[in-house]
């Protein structure tokens, strides 16, 4: 609903963007080009509207649905999170990578450790061992099985070490910090083993079938170096060694009992030869820690499509399901408990397409859910236009685990709900969650991607629309349009801190706590429903044309989790329009009876700018299957029409040629049409509820179309549409039988030797057999005459040759002709019967 | 106030005299059309007092007095003692409550004000209830009032809870707010009700009793009258109106029939929204299709306009181009939106509009709804529009065969109305007929402010049903036939305190005039306002009328079959027989679900045959054939079946046999709300979906049960139940639809009582041995077996009995004594011998102990039962787990006999 408060205008465009199209413009999410209007960068496709976390935009510009990935190493994607944290003095903003190392590292080479390259390293600083650590943060809660940590090979490995874990809750008390565990330590040194794996096991009681531990956060910290003496070399390797690499030296004094006593070069050199004992050369220690992976149960679903969600709207807005869909162990809530009766006080979730899931998981830092139970729909409706839910089985947790998990077999989940219960009938039981976790595999299986408005420079005829995708086995691409003129603006008064206020508010608001004003464009009333799909390339614009604006939708199916369709490019091939403005308008257009021929009247009115190309003639179409019969073309003004002064065309001037479907009409070179309307008078019978008449505009050369528009030709109707509506009450779906011989001879002298039985059917569509059989007056069938035509709406002509199904002539007599269309509402009307006489 | 400071006692007790009752009349509350309210004398003419009161004393008064009655010169209060002095009521009873005056100043009793319903009309607030506190408390919410002569009774009834049923389809309200009148003679009885549903009770404000005032509110009338046409015959009609109504308009204005529009809803409309959605939409295809669209507007004048002529035309959103037509198909919509406002521009005053209504040319599977601005979830900020249901297309048609035009001519709920008719033939040469027809009608009216008359629009829709039976020995021949249009409502919309209204809110928006009481115990299953409800249904009928379900009867929140000692006596549903007549695998009479108690289900039409014929006076055998199909979609019921009965009783024993077996094609689903008992938590109301596992297959159920003695003491009992189902349909579809090809329930209990008199005494030996197996139709769903063997010993000791033996009455027992000593233990072992069950986890063993002492005493005309124990129960599982449950209990019940 537009509300009052709202500045709702409509805006014609036209003026504005009223520019010629010689350049090339780049748009958010197309770039009009001379005679094109192009899709084809990633940039462009970014700026489609799609469900969040539902596509992949590749480098190359192909577009295709997020795989969701079953194992994953959450240190390579920890970049992408981004979380923003408000309030008091740790209101702050990260992201996902190194969050913290020693004072003595920084921040460039730290970063080594999660870019994904073996050969680049964080060394620390050996000498400052309380320093020489570092922190990475996921970016968010994942559930890790196992943590990896590699060593670069041109380095050493770390002498020894310990990998501690978070999962983002922090301790209580005023020093907020972070409760770290331990996930694993090598206390033994180690000078050769340069990849370790710490398997991580749940710390805390879980029940069977949970694996992982929830981790947002890896430590690092370097326990112990062997510093400047990692490995004894000879002198002349020392002396070759760059000095970076040169590690100590050490002297010795020798005992007369042969002991070896450290000194220091002084002494060294003041002692006498004897007591000189040897000198021992080192190399400095290179501990180079070059990857930490985190391996994961995989990508989170429900926190990959809800973290966009949390920048919009209020803040308070929703809380729950905020803070127990953002990823973040270290948020939560208390959920209240389903209530039955008024079905309110779940937790719903919209995950924005369909996603294959296989696991739900509930995590919570303490007092979880005692009992619980999640339902899952992919967003199907009931009649009633609810969600189709499939219901889970009702779950307690007596032993109250802090992660509990439901496992199923892979389904296209759009919509998940989790209701608590409480089967322990104890009202005490309070319910806290933490985290909602999805994951499954495969590509998300229905993705829409939806463009924004493509502004054409002036009025444009789309004559094509081409794309380029793959649509393997299973998988499918649906290309639609919209097309319209005009635009709702709707603007949203922000206020300093980006929140939506009222207009009144932001008026009275002082300067500085003003924001923007943004402007929302949605389609306006004249726009043009979705097309029906586009089913191959190439194929025609289906959507009315010439327009200032198009809308194109592409939606990508799969119906196999591990297939996806993927589109590449779409293409609008665009033309100017032959004429700035062609409107018609038919009468009459209600209540017409079907299956008689009546006369209809339709009004033409162009309207030509300079520089307009013009047209050479004019088709006239009928969705009906019957003839169009011209009667008469006139062309002159409203008044000249109404008191018969017009000027006729045809009979006259006027070619008009018979199409399948139509007739078309070449016009006069010296014809000048401005400021007149074209009346075409024609008959023809209709046989579906409704029928359009569509009128082209066919450039001279037969090469372009223009298809005119439904609208005000002239004061002297005022239908405004050219769709015709049968008269709808009472009529029997199958019209009387007509015989051209009811008493025929087929002995074969040419003579009558067969009858002809005209079938009129009305309204219905789709594959329909029309049953048609003859009896004797016994009731035996002699003949089957059945046939199953393509459109049964329109006339249908079956022949009898007076013979039965065993090709034998019938003995002379009285026949019984029955005709029966079966129909989904058991209409009735449905059945005729009529009586034929074969003689000779 | 500061006139007391000022005046002495004696004096203030002369004001009062003087002053208290003018202003008793000149209070505005008190002058209402409930009549007066004054403290005079039934015979004055002027205000009265009593000169006697009038005296030179300087005492202040220390007793409760009523001066200008009676006279009571001691002033102060004396020592009671109601040893010497019988306890009596503060004041005496023709002192209670104050003189109250008819609309003609006609003094009636004095007494209490317990109920007044007034509506007072041109002014806000004006429909009034008000029911005192001696309304709620000493006549506990019930007035009932007699008259009768002339062979003509009547019964005036007002009450909280009146127990109203007029016809199956027209209105059941076990617990009716309101007034009823009914009256009878030979030939003729009738009963009318009147109510105000929208807050029929008083407010209650901090506490606080006040009147009920409203500007906006739902009245409901209604009448049913039963003519006895002929002996054994009887027709009757009912009418039930609820409308809303608001005390701005005047007197007369509108129509009690169709109602007016309340405050909130009389405003121009802004926005018109109207939806075409697919009815059928998981199929996915042959959703609807619109051919053709218009908005006509028609002036308070009588002009009309059509949308497309002046360019007043939609936005249009969703659906997609299909030929010349717009098509939604699965989860599409069309949703079709005129802004009113935009009219202005077109030289249309929209406060001048008396009627809008949309043409729709459509064909196909649609469901379409219409909304406006006026028509929301009752926010008062940010409010959403709530779509309703205008019209659904019949079946599930994909060929464009029912192409029509409807017209959604839009207008706000104002009423709601049931016309009835039913009746009753009973064996007429052995021919009996009985049913009913009832049309349902919603008055909706288009708003508009400035104007009195408002255009109304009536949706109708139609059900009836029909049974009748003719017997002739040994034959017998039943049908019934029955058609409940998928529109048919008997519900009204309830405005909220603001005169708002929450379209979204089934719950607390609708009073139904057919309530949901499936367990058939007084207390409505659904939520609704204004009256209390019981979301707890235990599945099955209370077949001996007491209000509490057969096997609950101690009305707890355990079945009998779960509780230690009275699970020897009560039985799990599933042993028990019955027709599965909708196959959803419960039996009909265990059904719970949250619709109104309709007899047949709505937005459906069926017939069912059958022939029956007794073999002998003990066996039966019927064949029928049952047909049943959804009215708004492609659902059918299809079942040919079977049932045989034989009933053999003898001397020593009593033997009964049930088979039914049917062939059965069933895909309409029909799901449930139904009690479940899961292991390990508390037993909850649970949404049970209907598997449909009837889809194709055959069906066959058998009960068995046998009773016999060893002489008179020991008592043998044998209950045998076995359902199955088997699936026609491929491995494949099976799969597809997680069935398994054979499932069903196959039970067996074994039971012996043995009851020896040991002197005064006596010993109850008890056994019980339960078997059962359960394989439910859903792969989803466990299957297991399970034995548990229970064995129970009672022993009952009497106290201070004065007689030496006792005493045994033929059918009735034994004789209970006054006080007694009870000693119970029950012990019980469970084998999960396969599979598992949704109760049943592991093997168990449980012993529970009682021991309670009970006395039986007379008091009040009541007998009071007065127990004291303690009850020990603990259950250990095969992993070592240990329940421990101990209560000590002292209860004492009052009953009448």
């Amino acid at each position: 609903m537009r509300r009052a408060g709202l500045l709702i205008w409509f805006l014609s465009v036209g003026g504005a963007l009223a520019q010629p199209q010689s350049t090339i413009r780049e748009e958010t999410g197309y770039r009009i080009e001379p005679g094109l209007a192009v899709v084809e960068d990633p940039a462009h496709w970014r700026g489609w509207e799609a469900g969040s976390g539902t596509r992949i935009v590749e480098a190359d510009g192909t577009v295709r649905p997020r795989f969701i990935r079953a194992d994953i190493d959450a240190v390579a994607n920890a970049g992408e999170f981004v979380n923003i944290t408000v309030g008091g003095a740790g209101a702050d903003t990260t992201t996902g990578g190194v969050s913290a190392y020693g004072t003595k590292a920084d921040s460039l080479t730290t970063a080594f450790v999660v870019d994904g390259d073996l050969d680049t390293w964080w060394e620390p600083d050996t000498e400052f061992l309380d320093d020489a650590w570092v922190e990475i943060d996921l970016g968010r809660t994942v559930v890790a099985r196992r943590i990896r940590v590699r060593f670069a090979a041109t380095g050493d490995p770390f002498l020894m070490f310990r990998v501690l874990v978070a999962d983002g809750t922090q301790s209580f008390g005023r020093q907020r910090s972070r409760r770290f565990q331990r996930a694993g330590q090598v206390a033994a040194p180690n000078k050769d083993q340069r990849e370790f794996v710490f398997d991580l096991t749940p710390r805390r009681p879980v029940p069977d079938g949970i694996e992982g531990e929830p981790v947002q956060f890896v430590r690092i910290d370097l326990l112990d170096t062997d510093g400047p003496r990692a490995e004894q070399v000879s002198e002349l390797e020392y002396s070759r060694m760059p000095p970076e690499d040169r590690g100590a030296v050490d002297y010795f004094r020798v005992t007369v009992i042969g002991r070896e006593i450290p000194v220091l070069l002084e002494s060294y050199l003041q002692l006498p030869p004897a007591q000189q004992g040897p000198v021992r050369f080192y190399r400095r220690e290179h501990p180079r820690l070059a990857e930490v992976e985190v391996e994961a149960l995989g990508d989170n679903i429900i926190a990959l499509t809800q973290r966009a969600l949390q920048e919009s709207g209020n803040f308070f807005d929703d809380l729950v399901r905020r803070f127990v869909t953002d990823g973040l162990m270290r948020t939560g809530m208390t959920v209240r408990e389903y209530d039955p009766f008024r079905d309110r006080d779940q937790l719903l979730i919209d995950l924005g397409a369909r996603f294959w899931i296989d696991r739900i998981r509930l995590l919570a830092d303490r007092t979880p859910l005692t009992s619980y139970q999640i339902r899952l729909s992919d967003g199907s409706l009931s009649a009633e236009g609810d969600f189709v839910w499939s219901t889970l089985d009702e779950r307690i947790n007596p032993e109250r685990y802090l992660e509990v998990q439901e496992t199923f077999p892979p389904r296209p989940v759009r919509l998940v709900e989790l209701r608590r219960l409480n089967l322990l009938n104890d009202a005490r039981l309070s319910g806290k969650l933490s985290e909602i976790q999805a994951y499954g595999e495969g590509f998300v299986s229905d993705v829409t991607l939806t463009s924004p408005l493509i502004k054409f420079d002036s009025r444009q005829m789309v004559t094509t629309v081409h794309w380029e995708g793959e649509v393997p086995a299973g998988t499918s691409l649906e290309i639609r349009t919209r097309s319209g003129d005009e635009l709702i603006q709707i603007p949203h008064f922000l206020n300093s801190a980006g929140r939506e206020i009222s207009e009144a508010l932001w008026e009275r608001s002082r300067p500085e706590n003003r924001g923007p004003i943004r402007v929302e464009e949605l389609p306006g009333p004249d726009w043009s429903p979705w097309s029906a799909p586009y089913l191959e390339t190439g194929r025609p614009y289906r959507s009315p044309s010439p327009r200032r604006m198009a809308l194109v939708q592409a939606r990508l199916r799969t119906f196999q989790p591990l297939r996806a369709a993927a589109i590449r490019r779409v293409t609008l091939a665009l033309a100017p329009p032959l004429v700035d403005m062609a409107v018609a308008e038919v009468t009459p257009t209600r209540r017409i009876d079907p299956g008689r021929e009546r006369d209809f009247t339709l009004y033409l009115r162009v309207e030509r700018q300079p520089g307009d190309p013009g047209f050479g003639s004019v088709r006239l179409r009928s969705s009906s299957a019957a003839a169009i019969d011209v009667t008469g073309v006139r062309l002159g003004s409203d008044n000249e029409l109404r008191f018969d002064q017009a000027e006729t065309l045809w009979p006259g001037a006027l070619e008009v040629n018979r199409l399948d479907d139509g007739d078309a009409f070449d016009l006069p070179a010296d014809v000048d049409l401005s400021g007149r309307v074209m009346e075409f008078r024609f008959r023809t019978s209709v046989f579906l509820p409704s029928t359009t008449f569509s009128l082209e505009l066919v450039s001279a050369d037969g090469e372009r179309l223009q298809q005119v528009d439904v609208g005000d030709a002239t004061t002297l109707v005022s239908s405004n549409q050219l769709v015709v509506v049968s008269k709808l009450e009472g009529l029997p779906l199958l019209g009387p039988l007509e015989i051209d011989s009811p008493v025929f001879t087929p002995n074969g002298d040419g003579i009558r030797d067969e009858t002809e039985v005209l079938i009129t059917v009305f309204q219905l569509q789709g594959q329909r057999a029309v049953h048609m059989r003859i009896h004797d007056l016994s009731g035996r069938q002699v003949r089957e005459l059945s046939f199953t035509p393509p459109s049964p709406s329109g006339q249908h002509r079956v022949v009898w040759d007076g013979r039965d199904d065993s090709n034998r002539l019938v003995v002379p007599g009285i026949y019984v002709l029955r005709v029966d269309i079966p129909t989904d509402a058991g209409a009735s009307g449905t059945s005729a019967v009529r009586t034929l006489s074969v003689v000779y | 106030m500061r006139l007391n400071h000022f005046l002495s006692a004696p004096c203030r007790a002369l004001a009062a005299c003087l002053f208290v009752p003018a202003l008793a009349l000149a209070q505005p509350g008190y002058t209402g059309l409930g009549g007066g309210r004054a403290q005079l004398a039934e015979t004055a003419i002027t205000p009265r007092f009593e000169l006697d009161a009038v005296r030179p004393e300087m005492h202040k008064w220390y007793v409760p007095r009523h001066l200008p009655v009676t006279f009571d010169p001691t002033w102060y209060r004396t020592q009671s003692n109601y040893a010497v002095d019988s306890y009596r009521y503060y004041v005496s009873a023709e002192l209670e409550g104050l003189l109250w005056y008819d609309q003609l100043g006609h003094p009636m009793e004095r007494g209490w004000l317990l109920y007044e319903w007034q509506q007072e009309q041109e002014h806000p607030r004006g429909s009034s209830i008000w029911k005192g506190n001696q309304y709620n408390g000493l006549f506990r919410s019930l007035v009932v009032a007699s008259e009768g002569g002339g062979g003509l009774e009547m019964r005036l009834m007002l009450g909280d809870q009146l127990e109203t049923v007029f016809t199956p389809l027209t209105f059941v309200k076990p617990r009716f707010n309101g007034l009823r009148l009914d009256a009878a003679n030979d030939y003729v009885k009738g009963s009318l009700i009147l109510a105000r549903p929208s807050k029929p009770d008083e407010d209650n404000v901090m506490g606080t009793l006040s009147p009920s005032d409203r500007t906006d509110y739902v009245n409901l009338f209604g009448g049913h009258a039963e003519w006895t046409v002929a002996p054994r015959a009887s027709l009757g009609a009912t009418y039930v109106n609820a409308h809303f109504g608001n005390t701005r308009e005047t007197f007369g204005s509108g129509s009690p029939f169709s109602g007016s529009l309340m405050t909130i809803q009389n405003q121009s409309l802004e926005s018109l929204w109207v939806r075409l959605r697919d009815d059928s939409p998981e199929d996915g295809v042959g959703g609807a299709l619109l051919f053709d669209y218009d908005i006509v507007l028609v002036d308070t004048a009588g002009t009309e306009l059509r949308g497309r002529e002046i360019g007043f035309l939609p936005t249009i959103e969703g659906g997609s181009v299909r030929g010349s037509a717009l098509a939604a198909d699965g989860s599409e919509s069309i949703v079709l939106a005129w802004n009113l406002d935009d009219l202005d521009a077109d030289g249309v005053e929209t406060e001048d509009l008396r009627r809008v209504h949309v043409e729709l040319s459509v064909a196909n599977d649609y469901h379409i709804e219409a909304t406006s601005d006026l028509q929301t979830d009752g926010e008062r900020r940010r409010a959403a529009p709530v779509f309703l249901t205008v019209r659904r297309a019949a079946g599930n048609v994909r060929d464009n065969s029912n192409a029509t035009v409807v017209t959604v001519d839009y207008g706000l709920p104002t009423a709601t109305e049931v016309i009835g008719l039913d009746w009753n033939i009973i064996d007429w040469g052995g021919f009996s007929f009985q049913g009913e027809v009832v049309t349902s009608r919603r008055h909706r009216q288009y708003p508009n402010p400035g104007i009195n008359s408002h255009h109304r629009a009536i949706e109708r829709d139609l059900a009836a049903y029909g049974q009748a039976r003719y017997e002739r020995h040994p034959w017998e021949l039943y049908a019934e036939v029955f058609s409940i249009e998928d529109g048919y409502d008997t519900g009204v919309w309830l405005t909220g305190d603001f005169g708002n209204i929450h379209y979204d809110d089934f719950t607390q928006s609708r009073f139904e005039f057919v309530e949901d009481d499936d367990d058939f115990n007084g207390v409505p299953e659904w939520d609704r306002p204004q009256h209390r409800s019981n979301d707890t249904a235990w599945p099955g009928l209370d077949e001996n009328a007491d209000f509490l379900h057969d096997h609950n009867q101690n009305d707890n929140l355990i079945p009998d079959y779960e509780e230690p000692f009275l699970r020897f006596r009560s039985d799990r549903p599933e042993f028990l027989p019955g027709m599965d007549m909708n196959y959803n695998g419960t039996v009909d009479r265990f059904e719970n679900d949250i619709l109104p108690d309709y007899p047949y289900r709505t937005d459906q039409h069926g017939v069912n045959v059958y022939g029956r014929t007794f073999v002998g006076p003990d066996l039966s055998l019927t064949v029928g054939r049952q047909r049943i199909g959804q009215i708004s979609s492609d659902g059918h019921t299809d079942a040919d079946y079977v049932v045989a009965r034989w009933d053999l009783s003898h001397p020593a024993f009593r033997l009964r046999l049930f088979e039914h077996a049917a062939l059965v094609r069933d895909d309409i689903a029909d799901p449930l709300r139904m009690w479940i008992q899961p292991f390990g938590s508390a037993g909850r109301m649970r949404d049970v979906e209907d598997p449909l596992a009837g889809d194709d297959a055959w069906l066959h159920s058998a009960y068995i049960d046998m009773e016999h003695h060893l002489g008179n003491a020991i008592r043998f009992e044998h209950r045998g139940r076995w359902q199955s189902m088997r699936q026609r349909d491929g491995d494949q579809a099976l799969l597809e639809r997680e069935l398994r090809r054979n499932s069903g329930f196959r039970g067996w209990i074994d039971r012996v009582e043995w009851r020896v008199p040991v002197g005064l005494s006596v010993l109850e030996t008890r056994w019980k041995s339960e078997w059962r197996e359960h394989r439910p139709p859903s792969r989803r769903l466990p299957a297991g077996t399970t034995l548990e063997q229970m064995a129970f010993l009672i022993w009952t000791q009497p106290l201070l009995a004065e007689s030496a033996s006792v005493a045994y009455f033929p059918r009735y027992g034994r004789q209970v004594f006054s006080t007694e000593l009870q000693l119970g233990l029950e012990l019980s072992r469970l084998w999960l011998l396969d599979g598992q069950l949704e109760d049943v986890e592991q093997d168990y063993r449980s012993w529970t102990t009682v021991a309670q002492l009970s006395n039986r005493s007379a008091y009040l005309g009541y007998q009071l039962v007065t127990r004291i124990g303690l009850q020990i129960s603990r259950k250990r599982f095969d992993d070592e787990r240990t329940q421990r449950v101990s209560a000590f209990f002292l209860t004492v019940h009052a009953g009448l006999r």
